[in-house]
């Protein structure tokens, strides 16, 4: 990460360099003059308006051409980064791009680009606030169209804005203690005392708001993951077959010991999932094993999406908790006894978790039916038939596939619905702000000492930096001289 | 009389006011004998083997206070304990001119309790005279600056000259010219030039240093006019009277009594009327019409600000105040203006109480140059010119209590420079003279400096009443056995011994009946005496000062008054702490601006403002008004590899 500092101009193809495409676009940042790119074009740089585009050659060390491009030149602050920058579209051959990058490098002036140089140029140069930055992030590395849609929100300032009122709620209230405290001959102590509370509530009404969008731990919503659990033999593997063999957004298969986790990703209505097939939940024959059921116990508080695979042929050899999963399966439908063994299983069934009963071997599904031995639960029709695969023209794929995919996909966007907030980092302040506000909403009615209500106020203070950035007494101060009638 | 280049004539006490001077050369001269000039000669002569010089215009009395009658406040008033507590003699003054005394914030919490004093201004003024008077090593000299001449280039030794002719020279300058840097006076469109009202303005100081191309700003303040007590009707008015409760300021007067007869203020307001007449004559109000171009503070507008700035507000307080015992002369604290005099008299004369006032003095407002104090160091020396350094008004503060904290910073360290000790950097996280010096210096200010309570982080732990153990270290590191150093030790000592009964004395159910006695709530287990004074159902001071007596021990009330403040505040304070530890060593890592100045991964902005503020530390960079959050993570990660 040092190198970032160095501050030496930086160059980098910003669309992807190995493709062909008809064009790409090669971005050129934090250049101290136009001079020093003079030689690199047919066309004079002298007279350049910035934001207008050029047509010229590019030209090698030796003065030949490498192709013809256009170019715009972007002057500083007034850029992405807020450094001088020139964008060069020249043609989409992996061959030229590579050529370009090598002459303007080889010059010596330029230097190759860190991967997300240009953002935290941005950054640094106050072009993007931090959770701009984040936004970016989510926008090129998150699975999902949602997120992505997230990412925009973020890098456009929606959550920033959010935080903004946060914060001048927060100033609001510290500027009414302060009055109370410097201004009391000015500004009658009722009214500070009430401006103290209306601005508490203010405050706590947008900290509740952006508390409501903090998802419960749902694991990394960045590549959320549906996982297998269950007994050995209950199936997992011969689902999570069934469930990958259909898929073609198969990028990469990492194999653990026979006893850890298989993963697999699929594109399901648009969200990019990690599937993942658990080692057998039981109790552990040898050292192996137990260190891969261990893992899948980790790895069951980190999945979004959980599902349950019992065969009810077998005799259950853990008691498990239904409510922890998102989807319980029984399995080997097909076998002679499965309706027998069934009814006794649903008997015991307390959960509101949905439950079907499958084939895995012709990939058939039925809804299990709770009302036949008048349980208390009625049988989940919540399923509303299949969704729409994601790749075309293959063969169909199993009812029991859908299902899975349905129902994960169909959680993830209710999940996604109100513009959760999901960065850990400020899941983690908004949380702490929740905590801290209902002690201050104690001491707030308690407390008659001003000083012990303003060092908690400090506190809350404390973490809203970590949101929003410094506040300075300054800042305080401004807020009230701007809002009250100060002055003996 | 020759005397010779180089070396220092022993001087007898000189003390002839105006007269015939024998002395031409000193240590350091003083320029300006307001509340900033008068603190930085007395610190400075308790060096006694130094010899200081007063040099203050001859027709302005000692320390006067042109503004409000009034010494202290909320943070003000912790501040005059801090310049106490250093030998300063802003305390001792107040106490023994006070003419009312009022303790603000008393139902708020230790921490935000401060006092202020009403002040005789004519006693105020004789009474510095006085103690001016019995220093042996300072001269006071009744003349006025008009020219510094920098004797062989290098900043070693200035020569001052004088109207009167005289000349003097001087290892350093301290400046305390206050508002009188090319002053303007306004009142409607009668401009006069002067610092104050009738008084003329001072040059010296802008030519020399603006040919120099130190930076220079133009601030602007204000004051009402001055009213007839005589004229008064104070029935129509709330009274406000003096507070029995409230302790002097200086140390040892705490049980001395008021030197002075007590006086009440009154209260009264303005009304729709007096609102309607300033609003009508807008276009002669100097504020409005673009005649006067300085920056002033908003905390203290003039009535024409809040006429404009509050155009549905009509009734704003006044605070009529007595300006002495032997004057007539009475300020109506909030009606600062600048309109034209038969507009002032008329909307004074609208306000209840005040339907007969004859004005004795006409308000005003002064616009004035100050110095850029982003080109100060800690110490108030000017970081372009060796050896001169500055205080009070001239560096854009507004306050005489802000004034004489800076004549302290400024007249000790100009004495340790000459002596070639440490200098004294007060911090910002033990005392208000810290927050006022790194505000100052860290930022060129755009409006005139007070203090706030708000500015000051550790607010829990800068409070009046441990202005002494707040201020010892600095007094020890001075090396000077004065009665303040004795004090000190003796305060230390009984608050050592208090603190561990704190924790050593432990009650347990034999002791029900003490409990009963002092009502000191239940007793229900073994509780430590330090817990007991934290449950603070009633005045926990009294708490403590009853148990104490009835251990026998007999200790300065002062003592027992901050203990139980410290008992109260214990566990806020201990936590405070270690979070100002984290920050203090991040603060001290020292950065080098010259780079930072010159980085481009630092916006173009912040580049500006750093190499404005040429900040030296970590600390100094986080002061910078404007500095983005970016640009100090930034620094931060870098400082921390």
């Amino acid at each position: 990460m040092k190198s970032l500092f160095d501050g030496r101009p930086i160059v980098a193809c910003s669309t992807p360099p190995d493709v062909r495409s008809a064009l790409s676009i090669i971005r050129v940042s934090g250049f101290a003059n136009l001079e020093q790119l003079g030689v690199f074009f047919s066309r004079s740089l002298d007279d350049l308006v910035p934001r207008q585009m050029y047509l010229s050659l590019f030209l090698d060390s030796k003065g030949n051409p490498v192709d013809q491009v256009t170019f715009i030149y972007l002057k500083a602050p007034f850029s992405f980064t807020g450094e001088n920058t020139l964008e060069i579209n020249c043609h989409g051959n992996p061959v030229i791009i590579d050529k370009i990058l090598c002459e303007l490098i080889h010059s010596g002036i330029f230097r190759l680009a860190k991967e997300g140089e240009f953002s935290y140029r941005a950054m640094m140069n106050g072009k993007l606030s931090l959770s701009q930055i984040e936004g970016l992030d989510i926008l090129l590395n998150s699975s999902s169209q949602i997120l992505s849609s997230i990412g925009l929100k973020y890098l456009y300032g929606e959550l920033h804005t959010q935080y903004t009122h946060l914060y001048d709620a927060f100033l609001r209230m510290k500027a009414a203690l302060e009055l109370k405290i410097d201004f009391s001959e000015d500004v009658g102590d009722q009214e500070s005392q009430d401006l103290i509370i209306t601005s508490y509530e203010e405050f706590s009404h947008i900290l509740s708001d952006l508390y409501s969008r903090c998802i419960d731990s749902v694991g990394n919503m960045m590549t959320p993951t549906i996982a297998l659990f269950g007994e050995p033999n209950a199936g997992k593997s011969s689902l999570f077959n069934l469930l990958v063999r259909h898929n073609r957004a198969i990028v990469s298969q990492i194999e653990g010991t026979t006893r850890d986790y298989i993963t697999e990703n699929i594109i399901v209505d648009g969200i990019q999932f990690k599937i993942i097939d658990t080692a057998g939940l039981r109790t552990a024959v040898n050292d192996v094993e137990a260190e891969g059921i261990r893992r899948s116990y980790d790895l069951f508080e980190k999945t979004f999406f959980k599902v349950l695979l019992i065969n009810p042929l077998r005799p259950m050899a853990l008691s498990l908790d239904y409510d922890k999963y998102n989807l319980v399966l029984l399995t080997h439908s097909d076998l002679d006894g499965f309706d027998e063994s069934c009814k006794s299983f649903i008997f015991n069934y307390q959960s509101s978790t949905p439950i079907w009963k499958s084939s895995l071997k012709t990939g058939s599904i039925g809804p299990v039916d709770l009302k036949m031995e008048s349980g208390p639960i009625e049988p989940v029709t919540n399923f509303t038939g299949p969704i729409e695969p994601n790749v075309k023209g293959g063969p169909i794929e199993p009812d029991v596939c859908l299902l899975v995919k349905g129902l994960s996909a169909k959680s993830y966007h209710s999940l996604m619905k109100n513009d959760p907030i999901v960065l850990g980092r400020h899941q983690i302040a908004i949380r702490l702000l929740i905590d801290k506000q209902k002690i201050f909403r104690g001491i707030l009615h308690t407390e008659r000492d001003v000083a012990i209500i303003s060092d908690h106020l400090t506190e809350i203070e404390n973490i809203i930096v970590e949101l929003i950035g410094i506040i300075t007494p300054d800042q305080v101060l401004s807020s009230i001289f701007n809002n009250f009638c100060i002055g003996k | 009389m020759i005397v010779p280049r180089g070396t220092f004539q022993v001087q007898q006490s000189c003390n002839i006011l105006g007269k015939f001077m024998t002395v031409e050369q000193f240590d350091i001269v003083v320029v300006g004998g307001g509340h900033a000039g008068v603190e930085a000669a007395w610190c400075a002569s308790r060096f006694d083997q130094l010899q200081i010089a007063l040099i203050s215009m001859p027709e302005i009395s000692l320390a006067s206070a042109p503004c409000n009658p009034a010494i202290g406040g909320v943070g003000k008033g912790q501040l005059v304990r801090e310049i106490d507590c250093m030998g300063g003699l802003m305390g001792i003054l107040t106490d023994e001119s006070a003419i009312q005394f009022r303790r603000l914030n008393e139902t708020k919490g230790p921490a935000v309790q401060s006092t202020r004093a009403q002040i005789d201004k004519d006693l105020y003024s004789s009474k510095a005279l006085e103690y001016l008077k019995l220093v042996s090593n300072l001269s006071l000299i009744l003349d006025t600056l008009i020219e510094i001449e920098d004797e062989g280039g290098g900043g070693a030794f200035y020569r001052l000259h004088c109207e009167s002719g005289r000349s003097y020279r001087t290892k350093i300058i301290i400046f305390a010219s206050g508002t009188f840097l090319n002053g303007i006076t306004h009142v409607g469109d009668d401009q006069r030039s002067g610092g104050r009202y009738d008084d003329r303005p001072s040059g010296g100081l802008v030519q020399i240093l603006q040919n120099d191309g130190l930076k220079v700003k133009r601030f602007k303040t204000g004051t009402p006019a001055r009213l007839d007590i005589k004229s008064l009707d104070f029935s129509k008015m709330l009274e406000q009277p003096s507070d029995v409760s409230a302790n002097n300021f200086h140390y040892l007067y705490r049980n001395k009594g008021r030197f002075q007869p007590q006086v009440s203020c009154y209260l009264t307001r303005t009304n729709e009327t007096t609102m309607g007449i300033i609003r009508k004559n807008r276009e002669r109000s100097p504020l409005f019409n673009g005649q006067i171009h300085g920056v002033g503070p908003r905390y203290c507008p003039s009535i024409e600000d809040k006429a404009f700035r509050y155009p549905d507000r009509n009734a704003h307080h006044v605070f009529v105040e007595p300006e002495g015992l032997f004057t007539n002369s009475v300020y109506p604290n909030g009606l600062s203006t600048s309109l034209p005099r038969d507009v002032q008299l008329d909307f004074y004369r609208s306000i209840q109480g005040f339907e007969n006032a004859e004005i004795l003095r006409y308000g005003y407002a002064v616009e004035y140059d100050v110095v850029d104090t982003s080109e100060l160091y800690q110490t108030l020396e000017l970081k372009r010119f060796q050896n001169i350094f500055t205080a009070g008004q001239v560096n854009g503060t507004s306050g005489y209590e802000e004034a004489a904290g800076q004549g302290l910073v400024a007249g000790l360290n100009a004495a340790l420079k000459i002596l070639g000790k440490e200098p004294l950097i007060f911090s910002r996280f033990d005392s208000y003279l810290g927050v006022m010096i790194e505000d100052l210096v860290a930022n060129s200010q755009d409006e005139p400096y007070r203090l706030f309570t708000a500015r000051a982080e550790n607010r829990l732990f800068v409070r009046e009443d441990n202005a002494s153990v707040r201020m010892a270290p600095y007094r020890n590191q001075m090396g000077l056995c004065e009665e303040i150093d004795l004090y000190l030790r003796k305060f230390l000592h009984e608050k050592k011994l208090i603190m561990s009964l704190g924790t050593d004395i432990v009650f347990n159910h034999k002791d029900q009946s003490l409990f009963e006695k002092f009502d000191l709530g239940p007793l229900q287990s073994d509780i430590k005496l330090a817990d007991v004074i934290k449950r603070g159902h009633q005045d926990n001071v009294k708490m403590l000062s009853n148990i104490l007596y009835e251990l026998n021990l007999n200790l300065m009330d002062e003592v027992v008054e901050h203990c139980a403040v410290e008992m109260k505040y214990g566990g806020y304070i201990a936590r405070s702490e270690l979070e100002n530890e984290r920050i203090k060593k991040l603060s001290a890592v020292r950065i080098s601006w010259e780079e930072l100045s010159d980085n481009r991964n630092i916006s173009f902005e912040c580049r500006l403002r750093i190499k404005d503020v040429r900040p030296l530390t970590f600390g100094q960079l986080r002061q910078i008004q404007g500095i983005r959050p970016a640009t100090l993570a930034y620094v931060a990660g870098r400082v921390h590899s």
